[in-house]
């Protein structure tokens, strides 16, 4: 795996983006716990997931050390945790571990709260973190993008998660859906979407439904797409053209 | 050891044996006994268990109840009768159950009458459908003789209450145990029949059973096995062929060949409204849900004189659909309607064809193949209810395969020729509900536990190691030890060999998530906002973006689905790519396939020998019992094959290389049944996607099997023959199956029956849709735990032996090899009249070969490709 070049100042790495100049990486909707909701709702996964999501994520850093790229910052764009009423001790205990791997690999830590994110204070706070809204890196702007931020307009690139973006890729007889990168305008600004870093879902097509995001309301089929798959990333042409 | 009952006790014999009570009043009611009465009833007053395969009507039920009444009333007179269970009655159908309580009290009634006394003989139904306080009223006064389901029974095992008055049952009885025996319900039977052995004892085990071939099979499925590993005693009797068969293959017009749609539709229509006018009650047979309500629109549209209820308020009609999707209520009242006389016609798929009374029936058509020689036998029988009379079915042919495969049906029953049955094998996900059943029952030891399962005869050949998978996914272990509370099902302690149930919800979620049933899913059929209609979940995985399909009549282009809607647009006046009948087809058997493949070479030998018109048609009259339209048809239809191309049979496989609309497929003729078609497609396609990567489109019928690629025809009879070592298919095969969407439904539900999908949890009761939404994740966490995972085991296991015939498969990939089926090779311009029908459909599978990288690297280039041109031609500015 390398890491592929989408500007001067944005690169993407597997499932996440990375910015050079402030050596920073973007994480986004990792979803932890995803497991343990279903089983309350009675379907009974064996647990795969952490291990599964350190592996991922081991792996990006790895590429990144090749290539001879430091990380200082990493930035948690929201829904780290996947949340839905009571929490066991286990996904507590998975939570903090989580933090306390990616402290290992930057020295600064950002966590950006997300729409799913209702206990992630108690957690950050234990890791001695704080929890944000948006973080703002010059002129790059990295938001969940359930809501658009009021000064989201004056920055020149906009960083969104939340949509969970996926294209089905099709030649007739077989078919895969992969998550990808959608990278198009809001406003004036660019705007980047990245795809979920849940490794148990495989997100939302874009061909087929509609975003929830605000920043994703127009129409979408000037944005390039750009597949993530594990080995590498391709970009495959405007999302019109995919039709 | 099973044997067959050779001796049919003489009348005096039976009544001389019998109670003066039930002898005085059988004598009055029926004078004498009925042939399997004759043979049964004396086997069953020994305590012999015993199976009997009869026609409906020739007094089965009661050549098993007869010596139970017996009895019991002994019992009775002596003012023993004890408060409990005695004897239980399991049907696959709650409406038979209904039905046999009415035939079981009416004889007690009718006996207590002639006695002018009441004998105290209780009899109760219990089902899904039975109150809590019916429930808590049977366990403080229990039934003598208690009427229930399979599911029911296993639940019963499970009440601490109620599982005390079966502790000391004397005889079970299975009805209609050939419907059960095919499938998981079966295996789940067979297992609760054995947890109840060890719960209540010996007692004496009665199959009834409808035609079905092997009764040896049947008759081991219905005792299982000893300790010793082998096969209890049992008496089969066999009368299964005592009634007279009438039948006959019409074609409502002279030349189905030449005949166009609109005519054949009229005529058909015209035919059955004829046979139906000349009959007193007629049942009509579809395959499918929405030809049933086709064809009862139809008849009341074009014939609605006919049709009209007489009576004072005319608003009623003589003629009515019954299918599995129409409400409870509806069935109910048309299967009364029916019993009392007042219906002319009743138009159903599949759902009449087990035993429930529907009185007196003198007139069954089957309009299209029933695929299966037992299936058109079980379905022709419902007519002529008396012992007596004569079995009356007619089968009406739609076009030139339906006319061939029913003309061999008809020849195979006249012969009494019958296709054998499937009998699932080692469920693991079956296994794994019983298992946790008895771990709640009681903390049993595991020995116990496995040598229970052995004795049922789906697991009599378990491997142990199997069985102790199955304990360790129970445990919980499978999710690594640190989750053991939360997913652990089951507690097993190695010191003292116990195992037990875990966790305060245990019984609730048992008894709230018991079957083997999957739940049906619809998917929504949408334009936009606007519902259309809505079609099964199966029939969905067949589409690919594009197909054109049919709902009520109009036509619509698939464009993507989402969840449990799919998004469509009009598309009228275009050719359906895939038929919307497809998921409910009935798999053509396999017997069946190789009886129409032998009909083939003779004919082609006959071709071949130059013999006239006149005698090859005189031979096919006599060989089919057919008569002069419909041997001339075959004729015709063979004919042009053999002049156009080159006939496919039992000894010779043809591989055609065709094309339709400048697409290229290879058609190969294999007229296996679409269950060995399946298994022998995938091998191939798989072989031949292995050594060139690339994906292939498989389009499966009863057939052959059509596949889509690109590359040289030639590489199917090369993948064909290279099975050297056709065991080596099962590797290939679970490959092959890995990247599959059957493999993830399937998965679903054995992930359901395991108990790993909980349908009802804490107090909610989940769609089929949200099981769905979960069923990729579920099935790419089970791939992470490893191949022996025993859900994930048992999808593979059921796709390869229960959906497809592997066995079957290898046979013939076996009789390749040694040469005793040839491959032939042939190019057509256009598709030969034998591959029409086969490369019409869409597909049903792909086989992605392909790594996704690999796959998307591929479609990447030709991305950069078009948008290169694009640029050259200065469609895009940079």
């Amino acid at each position: 795996m390398e890491t592929f070049k989408l500007s001067s100042k944005m690169e993407i790495v597997d499932l996440a983006l990375y910015l050079p100049k402030h050596k920073a990486l973007v994480i986004g909707d990792i979803h932890l716990g995803y497991e343990d909701a279903l089983a309350a709702q009675g379907i009974m996964l064996p647990k795969t997931q952490y291990k599964r999501t350190i592996g991922r994520a081991e792996r990006v850093f790895k590429t990144l050390g090749n290539e001879k790229k430091q990380v200082e910052e990493i930035i948690l764009n929201g829904d780290i945790k996947h949340e839905f009423g009571r929490i066991s001790e286990q996904e507590w205990q998975d939570a903090l571990n989580f933090l306390a791997f990616l402290e290992k690999h930057c020295s600064k830590l950002t966590i950006i709260k997300g729409n799913h994110d209702k206990i992630i204070e108690p957690i950050a706070t234990k890791r001695g973190h704080t929890v944000e809204t948006q973080r703002a890196l010059d002129d790059v702007l990295v938001c969940h993008g359930d809501v658009v931020p009021v000064n989201a307009q004056a920055f020149k690139t906009i960083v969104i998660g939340d949509a969970h973006p996926a294209v089905t890729i099709s030649d007739g007889i077989a078919s895969e859906k992969e998550k990808c990168f959608l990278v198009g305008k809001y406003g004036k600004s660019d705007l980047i979407c990245m795809p979920s870093f849940n490794v148990m879902t495989e997100g939302t097509d874009v061909l087929e439904e509609k975003f929830r995001s605000p920043f994703l309301q127009q129409d979408l089929g000037e944005f390039e797409v750009y597949v993530a798959s594990e080995e590498e990333t391709m970009h495959f042409g405007k999302v019109k053209g995919l039709f | 050891m099973i044997s067959f009952q050779e001796k049919a006790y003489s009348d005096s014999e039976i009544y001389s044996e019998l109670n003066p009570i039930v002898s005085k009043w059988f004598k009055n009611k029926f004078g004498s006994f009925s042939p399997p009465q004759t043979y049964a009833i004396m086997n069953i007053h020994k305590r012999e268990n015993t199976l009997v395969s009869a026609p409906t009507g020739s007094g089965k039920t009661l050549s098993a109840f007869t010596s139970i009444l017996n009895e019991l009333i002994t019992i009775s007179e002596k003012k023993k009768l004890e408060d409990k269970i005695y004897c239980i009655y399991i049907s696959p159908l709650k409406a038979l159950s209904n039905d046999i309580h009415r035939n079981l009290e009416e004889p007690l009634r009718e006996m207590q009458e002639r006695e002018g006394r009441d004998f105290g003989i209780r009899v109760s139904v219990r089902t899904g459908d039975t109150t809590t306080s019916e429930r808590q009223k049977m366990a403080r006064a229990p039934p003598h003789i208690l009427i229930t389901t399979p599911e029911s029974l296993a639940i019963i095992l499970a009440s601490p209450k109620f599982k005390e008055s079966v502790k000391d049952v004397k005889w079970v009885i299975t009805d209609e145990i050939h419907s059960l025996a095919e499938n998981k319900r079966g295996t789940h039977h067979a297992l609760t029949i054995e947890r109840l052995q060890n719960h209540a004892g010996e007692f004496t085990r009665i199959g009834l059973s409808a035609t079905v071939s092997p009764l040896e099979k049947i008759a081991e499925f219905l005792v299982g096995y000893d300790t010793d590993g082998k096969p209890r005693d049992c008496k089969v009797v066999d009368v299964q062929f005592i009634k007279n068969l009438d039948l006959k293959v019409l074609s409502p017009v002279p030349d189905i060949m030449r005949s166009d749609y609109e005519t054949i539709q009229n005529e058909t229509y015209k035919l059955i409204d004829q046979l139906i006018q000349a009959h007193n009650t007629t049942l009509v047979f579809t395959n499918t849900r929405s030809a049933t309500e086709r064809v009862v629109h139809h008849l009341k549209d074009k014939f609605p004189k006919n049709y009209i209820e007489q009576g004072d308020n005319n608003t009623g009609y003589t003629i009515g659909a019954h299918h599995s999707s129409l409400s409870r209520e509806h069935r109910l009242d048309l299967e009364k309607r029916l019993k009392e006389g007042k219906l002319k016609a009743v138009v159903c798929s599949t759902s009449l064809e087990l035993g429930i009374d529907i009185g007196d029936i003198d007139l069954v058509i089957l309009l299209g193949s029933p695929r299966s020689i037992a299936r058109a036998l079980q379905r022709v029988g419902r007519s002529g209810h008396q012992l007596r009379s004569t079995i009356k079915g007619r089968f009406i042919v739609l076009n030139r395969d339906d006319l061939v495969e029913c003309s061999v049906i008809l020849k195979n029953a006249m012969d009494h020729h019958i296709d054998e049955i499937h009998i699932p094998e080692n469920a693991l996900d079956v296994l794994a509900q019983q298992i946790y059943g008895t771990a709640i029952q009681e903390s049993t030891h595991i020995d116990t536990i496995y040598s229970t399962v052995k004795r049922a005869y789906p697991y009599r050949n378990l491997d142990k190691q199997e069985f102790n998978n199955v304990i360790k996914y129970l445990q919980g272990n499978y999710h690594g030890l640190e989750h053991r509370h939360v997913y652990g099902k089951i507690w097993y302690d190695e010191e003292t060999g116990l195992v037990g149930k875990r966790g305060k919800l245990a019984r609730l979620i048992y008894m709230t998530n018991i079957g083997t049933i999957p739940d049906e899913s619809f998917i929504t059929v949408k334009i936009g906002d606007q519902a259309i209609g809505a079609v099964d979940e199966e029939f969905l995985n067949r589409l690919k973006s594009g197909d054109i399909f049919v709902i009520g009549g109009n036509t619509y282009k698939y464009k993507f689905a989402r969840g449990m809607t799919m998004q469509v647009e009009a598309a009228p006046g275009k050719r359906p790519t895939v038929p919307s009948w497809f998921s409910e087809m009935l798999p053509l058997s396999f017997e069946l396939g190789m009886s129409i493949q032998r009909l083939r070479r003779l004919l082609e030998e006959k071709f071949k020998a130059g013999q006239s018109k006149t005698s090859v048609i005189n031979w096919l009259k006599e060989f089919l019992y057919a008569d002069d339209k419909a041997a001339n048809s075959i004729y015709e239809y063979f004919l042009e094959q053999y002049k156009y191309s080159i006939i496919p049979h039992d000894k010779r496989i043809v591989i055609e290389e065709t094309r339709i609309d400048d697409r290229k497929y290879v058609a190969v003729h294999t007229t296996y049944g679409r269950r060995t078609n399946d298994a022998l497609s995938r091998a191939v396609a798989f072989m031949i996607g292995k050594l060139k990567i690339i994906n292939v489109g498989i389009n499966l019928s009863d057939n052959g099997f059509v596949l889509e690629y690109k590359g040289q025809a030639s590489w199917v009879k090369e993948a064909l023959e290279s099975f050297r070592d056709p065991d080596s298919l099962d590797k290939f095969l679970l490959a092959a199956v890995d990247k599959t969407e059957v493999l993830k439904r399937r998965f679903r539900h054995c992930a359901g029956r395991a108990l790993m999908i909980l349908r009802t949890y804490k107090g909610q009761r989940k769609t089929a849709g949200r099981q769905q939404v979960s069923a990729q994740i579920l099935l790419n966490a089970a791939k992470q735990i490893g191949p022996d995972f025993p859900v994930l085991k048992e999808a593979r296991r059921e796709v390869m032996e229960d959906l497809m015939d592997v066995e079957h498969a290898k046979l013939i990939l076996n009789e390749i090899n040694k040469g005793s089926i040839k491959i032939k090779e042939t190019q057509t311009v256009l598709p030969s009249p034998f591959a029409l029908n086969m490369v019409m459909q869409g597909y049903s599978d792909i086989l992605k070969m392909e790594e996704k990288v690999e796959f998307l690297r591929r479609m990447h280039e030709q991305v950069l490709v078009k948008i290169a041109l694009k640029e050259k031609r200065g469609g895009i500015t940079a």
